[in-house]
């Protein structure tokens, strides 16, 4: 397998997170920690940075949080983006940018920073705003909007907070007076060197799949090899799972059914368990990450423990064959045994286990490659 | 939750000191149930797998009962580097002959014990030999008769010679054939001999 796209992780400023730095990362990474330590904030770091901050991420990783991403012209309301940023400061209070990018290599960070737009027909005829913003000209032809400072008072009407995102070369500025959805479609226009810079990701929650997300893959999915994956994932605990489709019933309701073995109708998966909806979920969304990460928040739920290493197994295996790099997390004791055991057959496939800690308000991580791990799971030694 | 482990390089010790914890208390429960324990395949698998012990998210206090074997310092040494590297405090340069007890930074106490005493060579069977009451008949005669077999027709090497001593003193008690563990049991050994209590002292050293 080559070298895998994150090989370590360096966040800063990222909601929980001041600075983080995850020195070492493998194919197959495996997050343990206390709760609330920011497990899945890594997950949505990864997210963003695979997404290169687009506004639909932001959005689903502030509705995830309730924190609605609605945004009001004018001052009437604070615009929610602020609690991306460490310490939920004020929006007019940001002066540090996101970043989250690999370690030692500014080149591959993602960066979000606070700006503050004027248009530039508002401006007086010596080039400046007249109002002691100091602003003194500059302005490109057929520029529409200029950077200011932060406002100094809050009423009245200040200049435009924006959300500035930055990878490489490209740099994208959404306008925190807009609607999200209009900066969505807005986001999805951009030029195609941009979108390809983008690495394909698949996020699955510790719940699995939502139904949108479920017929969003199943696209992915249908009439490809992918479809077969998907199959193995669910006969680690139905044997008998021979074909699986989304039906769609009426409109907008759909139903996923499998086809078992001496069965003539088909049956709802939702009727088989947590387990079946969760290998079911991890097979779609692997097959969905070729060539990207997938993220995956409590891996074990709803997973009886015996199966995990088989779970693991499939896991590496296909990660290996389709090119994705794995990023989940665990409580389970259970989890990183079978981690543990399902990583260390394939010498091509780099398993990490990764313990987030926060020690006197700074976060580590501590890192626990194939080697320690083997003596850890030996020894039964307690490292979540 | 967090666990107080002792970790032995072998089933016998093990056996040795929780039976000796287990006529002792502190805070109203038998010391044995104070701690979980944790045999290891011989002293170099305990010395190899000690960073990680040290660094288990779940250790209170941890003691560990290395035997000195033949050379005390070079033990101590092996042993102690580990304790350097993770960071403890002012490891000596020697155990202390009560026992060492040492911390971590972040101040957690992990407690050293080298068989038979902190200061000879030797290992646990030199420990329960120690034990044996003064002006036992049987212990003196056993030694000699181990000591009296001629070279040629030993079968131990010379490191086993404790061994063989206690193993034949055993061997003559009124149930042939216990094991060193169910001495305090069957009242073989005295869990109050000074020696025995210096060791309970230290575990409770590493409790308080």
């Amino acid at each position: 397998m080559g070298k895998p796209l994150f090989d370590s992780l360096e966040i800063r400023q990222f909601r929980a997170f001041d600075y983080i730095k995850i020195d070492q990362l493998g194919h197959i990474n495996l997050f343990l920690g206390k709760n609330n330590v920011g497990k899945s904030t890594l997950l949505e770091a990864l997210c963003l940075h695979a997404n290169l901050g687009s506004p639909q991420t932001i959005q689903w990783i502030l509705d995830g949080r309730d924190e609605p991403g609605e945004v009001r012209h004018g001052n009437t309301a604070d615009p929610t983006v602020w609690s991306l940023f460490h310490g939920h400061p004020a929006l007019e209070r940001i002066t540090e940018s996101i970043q989250i990018g690999r370690v030692g290599a500014p080149d591959s960070a993602l960066s979000l920073s606070i700006a503050w737009l004027r248009k530039t027909s508002d401006m007086d005829a010596s080039g400046g705003f007249g109002d002691g913003s100091g602003y003194g000209g500059g302005v490109q032809p057929g520029q529409q909007y200029v950077e200011v400072g932060p406002p100094e008072a809050t009423d009245g009407e200040g200049p435009i907070p924006a959300l500035i995102v930055k990878y490489g070369s490209m740099r994208r500025v959404l306008r925190l007076d807009e609607a999200f959805d209009d900066l969505c479609r807005r986001w999805n226009l951009q030029t195609r060197s941009h979108r390809d810079l983008a690495t394909p990701c698949v996020h699955v929650g510790p719940g699995g799949l939502d139904d949108a997300g479920l017929r969003s893959l199943w696209e992915k999915v249908v009439l490809t090899d992918a479809k077969m994956d998907v199959i193995d994932a669910m006969r680690i605990i139905a044997p008998e799972t021979e074909d699986f489709a989304l039906l769609h019933l009426h409109e907008r309701v759909s139903s996923l059914r499998l086809r078992v073995k001496d069965r003539e109708d088909s049956v709802p998966i939702k009727t088989m368990g947590d387990g079946m909806n969760r290998l079911f979920g991890l097979g779609m969304a692997l097959a969905c990450a070729k060539g990207g990460i997938l993220l995956v928040d409590e891996i074990e739920n709803g997973i009886h423990w015996s199966v995990l290493p088989e779970v693991w197994k499939f896991v590496v295996k296909v990660a290996k064959r389709l090119e994705v790099q794995v990023f989940a997390t665990t409580h389970s004791n259970d989890c990183l045994k079978a981690f543990q055991m399902g990583t260390k057959g394939d010498p091509d496939v780099d398993g990490v286990a990764v313990r987030i800690e926060k020690k006197n308000g700074e976060f580590s991580a501590e890192i626990f490659d194939e080697k320690r791990l083997a003596v850890i799971v030996k020894e039964a030694i307690e490292i979540r | 939750m967090m666990v107080n482990r002792l970790i032995f390089e072998g089933p016998d010790d093990k056996h040795v000191v929780m039976n000796l914890l287990f006529n002792h208390e502190h805070n109203g429960e038998r010391l044995c149930e104070h701690f979980s324990e944790k045999v290891k395949d011989g002293v170099d698998h305990l010395i190899d797998t000690l960073n990680e012990e040290l660094k288990a998210t779940d250790l209170g206090r941890l003691g560990v009962v290395l035997d000195a074997d033949t050379d005390l310092a070079k033990q101590w040494a092996r042993g102690t580097r580990v304790l350097d590297e993770h960071g403890c405090r002012a490891v000596p340069a020697a155990p202390n002959a009560d026992g060492t007890i040492v911390e971590t930074n972040d101040s957690k106490k992990i407690g050293i014990w080298v068989m038979p005493d902190n200061k000879s060579a030797g290992a646990l069977e030199d420990f329960v030999g120690k034990l044996i009451a003064e002006g036992d008949t049987l212990w003196p005669k056993a030694q000699a008769d181990v000591n009296g077999i001629p070279q040629a027709d030993r079968r131990f090497k010379e490191t086993y010679l404790s061994k063989a001593q206690i193993h034949t003193w055993l061997a003559w008690q009124e149930e042939p054939g216990t094991r060193m563990g169910e001495t305090f049991k069957k009242k073989y050994l005295d869990p109050n001999h000074p020696q025995a209590t210096a060791f309970v002292n230290w575990i409770r050293r590493l409790l308080a």
